[in-house]
């Protein structure tokens, strides 16, 4: 069975790193990245990810930047999960606006995570 | 001249040039040192966060996967990476450095994660004994350690730490019994007690906030009864005491916050009046009274709006008394709006209002009286009817009281009954569901012009001279055949000569106006339709107003009305279609009778006597979804050629054009010539 590619952008290591772990134990092909001059690269040089989780507040990029350009830029319409800390709603609107696919907000529940990036790749 | 150089040089002290290089080289020793140390503490500093950063890279995945280890769906590789990870973080907790940067993983894991790797996180950290280095930092008398320590207990929820830290909760270090009161707050349920019993500090808003925060987020979490806190020595917990008594909804400390009303602290005083206002307290209006002299003006603001909340009309007294008192603007204007609040009539000014007189409104009563008892006197002259199972001819008279008696005597021979007419006619040709509402109107027909003379002539009588001239004005401008009896009984009754003189005119003025209206108006005279004046009403319904229009000209309509609804006919709406051509078949059957020509000719013409219409069969069939012109409507009689048709069906048919089928018989030759055969003669 082919793996399912996801994008995970991150700045902290810690969680990331934990969070690609958790992934990687169930079954997806997991690529880090931790900010978004990363995320750029990464995309322009491989192809698209079936599924990206991205924190919303990165260095060079922020998450509302990402989906901005994924969509607009790549026109492309895969999933994106957004990751936000708590009290930023404001964030996460403009984050949906712009074409986010669902939210998680800090803390995460790496539970949670993997139940929301199955959800959304069975809808594709 | 003066050589200054000499002078300088005489003044200036005597220093060693050997003191000055020896001073030169210890400044230039110190710079370099300075420099060097902070370059070196700055590389030691860099080096240890990028060493702690490496460390944590390598933990990280450890810690994932110690985290994420399931004993049950593990392989054989994962059990034996397990075991050797095992072996490797004994190793590092040996190092002091390697625990230290393990602890701060775990703790910064911890603001992030949440759920059952959550709790697993927290096992970890106790399982490799971290809590001890943590504990350790509180025995420190660095105040930032020991409150590391404190936020390192908190945050990994070891609650046996919890002794521990209820001896940091009146530290003199702000930092520490701030940091302690979270921590107990957090790790034990009953933390928010031990400290609300011991604390000896100032609560701040934020540190107030902050718990109350915990407490929300705490699963089942029961909380204490907050009243035994209300008589604390710390005015702060008394004060945090009423605002958690009010976020909880405990109304059992209700003679205690009405004691701390008086209070001599304003915010506890504020607190507890919006405890009154929010538990309802009405025992504590009285105290809320007295407190209310006595207190600031933000107080004194409360007070009133709590008073209008509990909202007794008894207070608006107390209110008055502020209103009238020396208070200022901002007191006096919401006191004023609790009156309004609590007695909104209190405020209402009567005296731009119209004066009615009580002769108008007795007029008033006595017109609604009459029309009562005209109602009631046409019901039960309608039972009395259909008791004797009157004559049409009876109803006749009841219907045209004024008709001469000759008249009556000469319908007596027609022998159906007001019961024929219901069930055969009406009830077929107009299915109307209250049949006493249909002679109901009938009868208010007729009676209407008998029924308003009296009521007028009531109120006429009642009137002064100045109202009775109005009255008549008004005949004047707006009377018509209805106020003719009036005119006449005021001729005859009236004592002024004045008034007499113009009734006469008007009822002149009225008569002659009448004797034109009955020149004009010729039988024969085609109404168009918008003559009637049910056609502007019409033309700016909908459909249901439409119909409900169609059954008033039904019951008042007159042949005015005929063309109107014949031209109904032709409307695009089925239903509307289907109620004018009832309306126009009971229109014409009205029109019908009001012609005393046709009655006559049918007294003459018609001496036998016919039978009950129950006798005759016939069927009426109106196909009125096809219907667009009056003519589609055609009902098809079939009638028992041997019994005879009755009278109102043969007007019907006259009506409509409908020959009856007459039987083929050999004796029964018609010598009537056609159309043709003149039109070839004459040709």
């Amino acid at each position: 069975m082919v793996k399912k590619r996801l994008l995970l952008a991150e700045d902290d290591e810690l969680l990331s790193s934990l969070l690609k772990f958790r992934l990687k134990k169930s079954g997806y092909d997991v690529d880090l990245v931790v900010n978004g001059k990363e995320v750029k690269e990464y995309l322009n040089a491989n192809n698209l990810p079936d599924i990206i989780v991205s924190d919303i507040m990165m260095p060079y990029m922020s998450g509302i930047e990402l989906i901005d350009y994924v969509r607009n830029q790549l026109n492309s319409k895969l999933p994106i999960i957004i990751i936000s800390s708590a009290g930023n709603e404001e964030n996460v609107l403009s984050a949906f606006e712009m074409g986010a696919n669902d939210f998680l907000s800090k803390p995460v529940s790496p539970s949670e995570l993997l139940i929301r990036v199955a959800r959304e790749l069975n809808k594709v | 001249m003066i050589n200054t150089n000499n002078i300088y040089l005489n003044i200036a002290p005597n220093v060693g040039v050997d003191l000055l290089w020896w001073l030169t080289s210890l400044f230039a020793v110190i710079g370099i040192v300075y420099i060097l140390t902070t370059f070196y503490t700055k590389s030691s500093l860099m080096l240890g966060i990028k060493r702690k950063k490496i460390k944590k890279r390598e933990l990280g995945p450890i810690v994932s996967e110690f985290l994420f280890f399931d004993e049950n769906t593990a392989t054989l590789e994962d059990k034996n990476t397990y075991i050797s990870l095992k072996i490797q973080i004994r190793q590092l907790l040996k190092n002091k450095r390697d625990r230290k940067v393990l602890a701060e993983v775990l703790v910064e894991l911890s603001q992030d994660l949440s759920g059952e790797t959550l709790r697993s996180l927290h096992s970890l950290y106790k399982n490799l004994g971290l809590e001890k280095d943590a504990l350790i930092k509180l025995k420190s008398w660095k105040w930032y350690t020991i409150s590391q320590g404190i936020l390192e207990l908190t945050q990994m929820k070891v609650t046996d730490s919890y002794n521990q830290i209820t001896k940091f909760v009146n530290d003199r270090r702000g930092v520490i019994h701030k940091q302690s009161v979270i921590a107990i707050v957090s790790l034990k349920d009953e933390g928010i007690n031990y400290f609300l019993d011991t604390t000896q500090h100032k609560i701040s808003e934020w540190q107030q906030l902050k718990l109350l925060e915990i407490l929300q987020n705490k699963k089942d979490f029961n909380p204490p009864r907050f009243k035994n806190w209300l008589f604390s020595k710390n005015t702060d917990t008394v004060l945090f005491a009423l605002r958690l008594l009010k976020y909880y909804d405990q109304n059992d400390g209700n003679e205690a916050i009405i004691q701390l009303i008086r209070h001599k602290n304003s915010l506890i005083r504020l607190e507890a009046i919006q405890c009154v206002g929010e538990f309802f307290l009405v025992e504590a209006r009285e105290t809320l009274k007295n407190v209310f002299w006595v207190s600031n003006n933000d107080c004194k603001l409360l007070i009133i709006e709590v008073i209008e909340t509990l909202g007794f009309k008894e207070d608006v007294a107390f209110l008055k008394l502020i209103e009238d008192s020396k208070q200022v603007f901002a007191v006096k204007n919401k006191a004023y709006a609790a009156i309004n609040g609590l007695m909104p009539e209190n405020h209402l000014k009567l005296d731009g209002l119209e004066e009615i007189s009580s002769d108008y409104l007795d007029s008033l009563i006595n017109t609604k009286e009459l029309k009562e008892k005209e109602a009631s006197f046409l019901e039960e002259k309608i039972s009395e009817e259909k008791q004797n199972n009157n004559t049409i001819e009876e109803v006749e008279n009841i219907k045209t009281v004024k008709e001469p008696e000759d008249k009556k005597e000469e319908n007596i021979n027609l022998e159906f009954t007001i019961e024929d007419i219901e069930e055969d006619t009406v009830k077929e040709i107009a299915p109307i569901d209250d049949e006493k509402h249909i002679e109901f109107i009938k009868f208010l027909d007729s009676k209407n012009e008998e029924f308003s003379s009296e009521i007028y002539d009531e109120l006429y009588f009642k009137q002064d001279k100045d109202k009775k001239l109005e009255l008549l004005e008004k005949i004047e401008d707006t009377g018509t055949s209805y106020e003719i009896s009036l005119l006449e009984n005021i001729i005859k009754k009236e004592t002024n000569e004045q008034l007499k003189e113009k009734a006469e005119f008007i009822l002149n003025r009225i008569s002659k106006n009448q004797e034109d209206i009955i020149e004009e108006v010729d039988p024969k005279i085609i109404f168009l339709p918008e003559q009637t004046v049910f056609k502007n009403l019409y033309e700016n319904c909908d459909t249901e107003a439409k119909l409900i229009l169609l059954e008033e000209i039904s019951m008042l309509g007159d042949r005015k009305e005929l063309n109107f609804v014949i031209e109904e006919l032709k409307s695009s709406e089925h239903i509307i279609r289907q109620k004018a051509a009832k309306v126009k078949l009971i229109l014409e059957k009205r029109i019908e009778n009001e012609s005393i020509e046709e009655v006559e000719a049918i007294i003459e013409n018609d001496t036998l006597v016919l039978p009950k219409l129950e006798d005759v069969e016939f069927n009426i069939n109106m196909d009125l979804d096809s219907t667009t012109t009056d003519k589609a409507v055609e009902p098809v009689l079939e009638c028992d050629e041997n019994k005879l048709m009755p009278l109102e069906y043969c007007f019907l048919m006259e009506e409509l054009e409908i020959k009856p089928q007459k039987p083929f018989s050999l004796f029964n030759i018609d010598f009537e010539l056609s159309d043709e055969f003149y039109t070839d003669q004459y040709n």
